[in-house]
C-alpha cells in the first residue's frame, strides 16, 4: 500500500514536470513579453537596446534552455517578481491561497451537506416523480453558467435587496470576522450550487448501485431495520466511489472558485491567475498555474488513496480499468 | 496408404499464457502451458479431428495453426515452405470457424457485408461480381439471398453458424479450421450444420481441422485423429487404426468415456484414476502419468516423444514409453460395431 | 401504479421536450439573418439616441447600452455559441474516437502511453489552463498565424482550444470499449483473413461503440457552451462586434444597475440551452443502456 502509494506520487510530480514545461512553453507564447512591454513604455529605448536586455535576462535562449534555468531557481526557492505587484512571486501568492482555501472550503461542504443527503434521499425513491425532480434540479445547477448565476446574486441580494455586500473580501477599515463572513456568502453559495448538483447525481447513482447488490438485499431479509440496513450497510458502500468522484472532480470546483472570485472580487488563487495572465503578470501566472495544478494532482492522488482505504476490495490496480 | 504432401503444417508449436493476477498491472503469478512443442499437418482434402478433454489446448493450436494469434516458437509451413509472416496466400486459403456464431459475427454488419468482407480484404472480386458471389454463398449454405440485407440478430442460432461457414468459404479456402463448430447450437441442428459442412467438402474439395468433443462426429466424419492432452499430441493417425487399436493410455481412457462406443467391453480400472493436472503445476515427465495406470519412473522421469509403432498402420504415432508392453486385449476395443 | 408509470415515462418526456427545444432554439437562431433582412435591423448597429430602451414592437426586448436590438443580437449570439458548441464536441469526440480505439485496440505500451496522457489532462484545471491557451498569440506559434487571420479567428480559436482539451472523457470511453471488443471471435476473424487496423476499428470495433460517443457528444455540446460564454464573458473568447452569448454579458456588471434585464436574456439562454443538451443526454443515456433500465 504504503508502496503503492509512493509510486502514484512520484507519477503525479512526473506529471508535474511535464506540466511545468508546457504551462513554462505556453506562458511564452502569450503575447509581448516583459522586454517588449518595457520598450512599449519608454520611447527612448532603442530595438538595439532592447535586444541587449533580452539578452542580459536570457530571453533569447532556446526554450528548454530557459526552462532549465528558471527549473533550477525555483527549485532553489526563487520563483521570480511579480510584474504588478512589485513583489517576489510567492509573497503575492500564499496570502491569496488562504483566501481561496475558505472559499473552497466553505462551499465544499456546503455543496456537500446539500448533495449527500437528498443524493441519498434521492436514491431511496428510484424512478419515483420526487427522484426525477431532484435530477431536474441538479442538472440545472450543472447547466447554470457561474457567472451569470454570480450576477443573478449579485443583483437580487447586493442591488435590489441590499441585504449582502456585491463583492470584496471586506469593509475596508472593518476588522471583524462577522463582516468578512458576511462577504463569503454570495460566493460560497454560487460555487456551491453549481457544484451540487454533480455531487448529488454522484451519490445518487452509487446508492442506487450499491442497494441493487445481494448483500443489501440479504441485510433486508435477515429482519435488520431500514435505517440499519441504510446506514450500516449500504451507505458506507455508496460513499466510496462517491468520495473518489468528488476529490478527482477539484479541479472543476478550482475552475468554479476562479469564475467565482472575479465576480465577487475575491483576492483569491483564482482571480490571480486570471489577472496575471490578462496583466502579462508571467512570474505570477506561471507560479499560481502550477500551483493550482499540483493541488488538482494531489486532490487526485487523494481519490486513489482514498478509494483504496474505503474500499478494502481494490487491490490498487491501476486506474484506468 | 501413403501420406499426401502436407497443405498446412505446424512445427514445434508452442503457446504459452502468462497468467497475471487482477488489474492491469497485476504480477504474473505463473505460466499456463497451452500448447508445448506440437508438430501437425493437413493434407489437401482430408478431415483431420483433433479430440481431447476440456483444457488439453485444442483451441490454442487452432489458433495457432489459423494465425489468430502468434506462436511463441515454432512455425507455420506451407505448400512444403516455411510460410513468411504476413502470407496472403495463407490468409486466403486457410480459414477459421468459431464455436459461437454471436460472438464470430460483426452484430451491425448486414449477413451480405459480412460474408463479403474477405472477398474485399483479399481483393479476390468486386462490385457487382462480389454481390453475385455472395448470393452464390448465400444459397451454399442454405440461405436466401435475400437475407444478405439481414443482422445477425435476425437469424437463428444455426443460420447463423451458416454465415459463418459462408464466410469462411467465400476466398474458396483449402483448409477449413472449425473449433467446435456445432456446439454452442441446438442439438436439433447440429446435425444439419455437420452435413452441411461434410457436403461442402464433397463439393469443393477442402479439408477440415475439426476440433471437437464429440467422438461420434469424429468417428462419422473423420479421415485422421489427433488426439491432445495438456498441450501435447499424444497420439495421432488414420481413424480406424486409432479406435480400433488405441496406443495410448489417454486415447483409450477418452474411447472408454463414450458409451456407445466400445461399450460393455471396458472395465472401471482403466477410467481416469483423478483429476486433470493444473494448468499451472504441470507434472514432470509425462504429463498423463499421475492418471495412468501404467506409469512408471521413466514416465515421471521423461517426456515421452511421438513415434511411429513398429506393427502400426502407417501414420499412426503415439508418445508413450510403454506402448505395447501394456497387457494385451485390454485396449483394442473395436469401433467396427459402433460405426454405422 | 399509474404514479410509477409516469414517473418512468418522466425522464423521457423530458428528454422529448429538451430535443423540442433544442430543435427551436437552432430553428430561431437559424432565421436570424432573415429575421434582420425582414426587420432591416443590423444587429451590429449602433444608435446611441436609442440606448436602453424597453420593449417595444421594433425591438421586441429593448436595446443594450449601444443602442442595438438585443433580441436580434441573442440570435446571432446563438448562432455563434451553438455552432462552436456544436463543432468543438464533435470534433473532441472525433479526435477521443480516435485515440481511444487506437489505445484501445492496439493495447499494450501505446495504451499505456495515451492513458496516461488522457488522465493527466483530466487531471488539470481546466479553465485557468483555457485561459492560457485562449491568451496566447497564434502568431508566435509556427504554422498557425492563419488563426489570427480574418473575421472567424476567434471562432476557430476556441473550438481549437475546447477540442485540445476537451477530448478526454470519450476517449477513455472508446478505449474502454474498443479493449473488450477487441478479443471478441468477429475481430480475430477479421484479423485472419488480414484486415487492416484501421478496418478493423472503424468497420467492427466504431460501430459497437457508438452509443455512448452520441451521449458523452450530447453532453458535451452543453458543456462546451458553457465554457465558450464565460471565455467569451472574460473576454478571452468570441471577440466583439461578432455577439455571443458570453460577450454579451461582459459588460453586465455595470448594467446590473442600470438594465438587469440585459443581464437576464443571455444567461437565460444559455441555462435553457445548456439544460437541454444535459436532460437530452440523460434521457438517450436512459433509453439507450439497457443496464441503466433494469430494476
Ligand atoms: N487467452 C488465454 N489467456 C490465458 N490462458 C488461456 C487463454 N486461452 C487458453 N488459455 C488456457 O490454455 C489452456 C488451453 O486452453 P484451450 O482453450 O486451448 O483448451 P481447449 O482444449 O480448447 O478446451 P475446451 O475444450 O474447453 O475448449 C487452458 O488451460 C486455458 O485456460
Ligand atoms: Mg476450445
Amino acid at each position: 500500500m504504503i508502496r503503492v502509494i509512493a509510486g502514484r506520487s512520484l507519477e503525479s510530480l512526473v506529471v508535474l514536470l511535464l506540466m511545468s514545461l508546457v504551462i513554462y512553453a505556453l506562458i511564452g507564447l502569450m503575447p509581448g513579453d516583459p522586454i517588449d512591454l518595457m520598450v512599449q513604455g519608454d520611447p527612448r529605448l532603442t530595438p538595439a537596446d532592447a535586444a541587449r536586455l533580452k539578452a542580459l535576462y536570457g530571453l533569447d535562449r532556446p526554450l528548454l534552455e530557459r526552462y532549465g534555468n528558471w527549473l533550477l531557481a525555483a527549485l532553489g526557492g526563487e520563483f521570480g517578481y511579480s510584474r504588478l505587484h512589485n513583489q517576489p512571486a510567492l509573497a503575492v501568492i500564499l496570502p491569496r491561497l488562504g483566501n481561496t482555501c475558505w472559499l473552497m472550503g466553505a462551499s465544499f461542504l456546503l455543496s456537500l451537506a446539500i448533495a449527500l443527503p437528498i443524493g441519498v434521499w434521492s436514491a431511496l425513491r428510484a424512478r419515483t416523480g420526487a427522484d426525477y425532480a431532484v435530477n431536474l434540479a441538479a442538472l440545472a445547477g450543472i447547466s447554470l453558467p457561474t457567472f451569470w448565476l454570480a450576477l443573478m446574486l449579485i443583483t437580487l441580494f447586493a442591488v435590489q435587496l441590499q441585504w449582502l455586500p456585491a463583492g470584496g473580501l471586506q469593509t475596508i477599515g472593518v476588522e471583524s470576522v462577522a463582516d468578512r463572513a458576511r462577504h463569503l456568502v454570495l460566493p460560497v453559495v454560487c460555487l456551491a450550487v453549481t457544484h451540487a448538483g454533480a455531487y448529488t447525481r454522484f451519490m445518487r447513482a452509487a446508492m442506487v448501485e450499491v442497494l441493487r447488490l445481494d448483500f443489501v438485499r440479504a441485510a433486508r431479509a435477515k429482519g435488520l431495520s431500514e435505517t440499519r440496513v441504510l446506514f450500516a450497510h449500504a451507505l458506507p458502500n455508496a460513499l466510496a466511489p462517491t468520495v473518489t468522484v468528488v476529490a478527482l472532480s477539484f479541479g472543476a470546483l478550482f475552475s468554479g472558485a476562479l469564475v467565482t472570485e472575479t465576480m465577487f472580487a475575491q483576492l483569491g488563487m483564482g482571480k490571480l491567475v486570471y489577472d496575471s495572465i490578462m496583466g502579462n503578470d508571467y512570474n505570477v501566472a506561471l507560479v499560481a498555474l502550477l500551483l493550482a495544478t499540483a493541488l488538482t494532482l494531489a486532490a487526485n492522488l487523494a481519490a486513489d488513496v482514498l478509494y483504496a482505504w474505503l474500499d478494502p476490495r481494490v487491490t490498487f490496480a491501476g486506474r484506468t480499468p | 496408404m501413403n501420406a499426401p504432401a502436407p497443405l498446412i503444417e505446424g512445427r514445434g508449436l508452442t503457446r504459452r499464457y502468462p497468467l497475471r493476477s487482477a488489474g492491469l498491472f497485476g504480477a504474473r503469478i505463473g505460466v499456463v502451458p497451452a500448447v508445448t512443442d506440437v508438430s501437425i499437418s493437413v493434407s489437401p482434402g482430408e478431415t483431420l479431428a483433433l479430440v481431447g478433454e476440456s483444457g488439453s489446448g485444442k483451441s490454442t493450436l487452432g489458433r495457432l495453426l489459423g494465425r489468430l494469434e502468434p506462436a511463441d516458437s515454432g512455425r507455420l509451413w506451407y505448400d512444403g515452405a516455411p510460410a513468411p509472416k504476413r502470407d496472403r496466400r495463407l490468409r486466403r486459403d486457410v480459414q477459421y470457424v468459431f464455436q459461437d456464431p454471436d460472438g464470430s459475427l460483426s452484430p451491425r454488419l448486414t449477413a451480405g457485408a459480412i460474408i463479403a468482407e474477405p472477398l474485399a480484404v483479399l481483393g479476390l472480386s468486386d462490385g457487382r461480381a462480389r454481390a453475385v458471389r455472395v448470393a452464390e454463398l448465400l444459397a451454399a449454405v442454405g440461405l436466401e439471398p435475400a437475407h444478405a440485407g439481414r443482422y445477425p440478430h435476425e437469424f437463428s442460432g444455426g443460420q447463423r453458424q451458416r454465415i459463418a461457414i459462408a464466410r469462411a468459404l467465400a476466398p474458396a479456402p483449402r483448409v477449413i479450421i472449425a473449433d467446435e463448430p456445432v456446439s454452442a447450437l441446438d442439438v436439433s441442428v447440429q446435425g444439419q450444420v455437420l452435413n452441411l459442412m461434410a457436403d461442402l467438402k464433397a463439393r469443393h474439395g477442402h479439408a477440415y481441422l475439426l476440433i471437437t468433443h464429440d467422438l461420434a462426429v469424429v468417428d462419422a466424419i473423420a479421415d485422421r485423429v489427433a488426439v491432445m492432452y495438456f498441450g501435447r499430441l499424444v497420439e495421432m493417425g488414420p481413424r480406424d487404426a486409432l479406435f480400433t487399436r488405441p496406443a495410448h493410455p489417454y486415447t483409450r481412457a477418452l474411447l472408454d468415456a463414450v458409451p456407445r462406443i466400445g461399450a460393455g467391453k471396458r472395465q472401471p480400472r482403466r477410467q481416469a484414476r483423478s483429476e486433470p493436472p493444473s494448468p499451472l503445476a504441470p507434472p514432470a515427465g509425462c504429463a498423463y502419468h499421475p492418471r495412468c495406470p501404467f506409469a512408471d519412473a521413466i514416465c515421471r522421469r521423461e517426456v515421452p516423444a511421438l513415434t511411429p509403432m513398429a506393427s502400426g498402420t502407417p501414420g499412426h504415432v503415439r508418445a508413450c514409453h510403454h506402448a505395447g508392453r501394456w497387457p494385451e486385449g485390454l485396449g483394442s476395443g473395436s469401433l467396427a460395431g459402433a460405426a454405422p | 401504479m399509474s404514479g410509477r408509470l409516469a414517473a418512468a415515462f418522466g425522464g423521457h418526456r423530458l428528454a422529448l421536450v429538451s430535443a423540442a427545444l433544442l430543435v427551436s432554439i437552432t430553428l430561431a437562431v437559424a432565421a436570424a439573418p432573415l429575421l434582420a433582412a425582414i426587420l432591416g435591423v443590423d444587429p451590429d448597429e449602433v444608435n446611441l439616441l436609442a440606448r436602453f430602451q424597453g420593449p417595444s414592437l421594433a425591438h421586441p426586448l429593448g436595446t443594450d447600452e449601444l443602442g442595438r436590438d438585443v433580441a436580434l443580437r441573442l440570435l446571432y449570439g446563438g448562432r455563434v455559441s451553438l455552432a462552436v458548441g456544436l463543432a468543438a464536441a464533435v470534433l473532441a469526440a472525433a479526435f477521443g474516437t480516435a485515440v481511444g480505439l487506437v489505445a484501445g485496440y492496439r493495447g499494450g505500451l501505446v495504451d499505456a502511453a495515451l492513458m496516461r496522457l488522457t488522465d493527466g489532462v483530466i487531471a488539470l484545471p481546466l479553465l485557468p489552463l483555457l485561459i492560457v491557451l485562449a491568451a496566447i498569440d497564434p502568431a508566435k506559434l509556427p504554422g498557425l498565424g492563419w488563426l489570427v487571420a480574418g473575421e472567424d479567428a476567434s471562432l476557430y480559436r476556441i473550438v481549437a482550444i475546447v477540442v485540445l482539451v476537451g477530448w478526454t472523457t470519450i476517449a477513455r470511453l472508446v478505449r474502454g470499449a474498443a479493449l473488450s471488443l477487441r478479443g471478441r471471435d468477429y475481430v480475430l476473424a477479421a484479423e485472419s483473413y488480414g484486415a487492416s487496423a484501421l478496418r478493423i476499428m472503424v468497420v467492427h470495433i466504431l460501430p459497437g461503440v457508438t452509443t455512448p460517443i452520441i451521449v458523452a457528444t450530447t453532453l458535451a455540446v452543453g458543456n462546451v457552451i458553457l465554457f465558450e460564454s464565460v471565455l467569451s464573458f472574460l473576454g478571452l473568447g468570441i471577440q466583439p462586434p461578432t455577439p455571443s452569448w458570453g460577450n454579451m454579458l461582459t459588460n453586465a456588471q455595470e448594467l446590473i444597475y442600470d438594465a438587469p434585464a440585459l443581464v437576464i436574456w443571455p444567461g437565460a439562454a444559455i441555462f435553457l440551452t445548456v439544460i437541454a443538451c444535459n436532460f437530452l443526454g440523460d434521457g438517450l443515456q436512459d433509453a439507450l443502456d439497457p443496464r441503466a433500465r433494469r430494476d
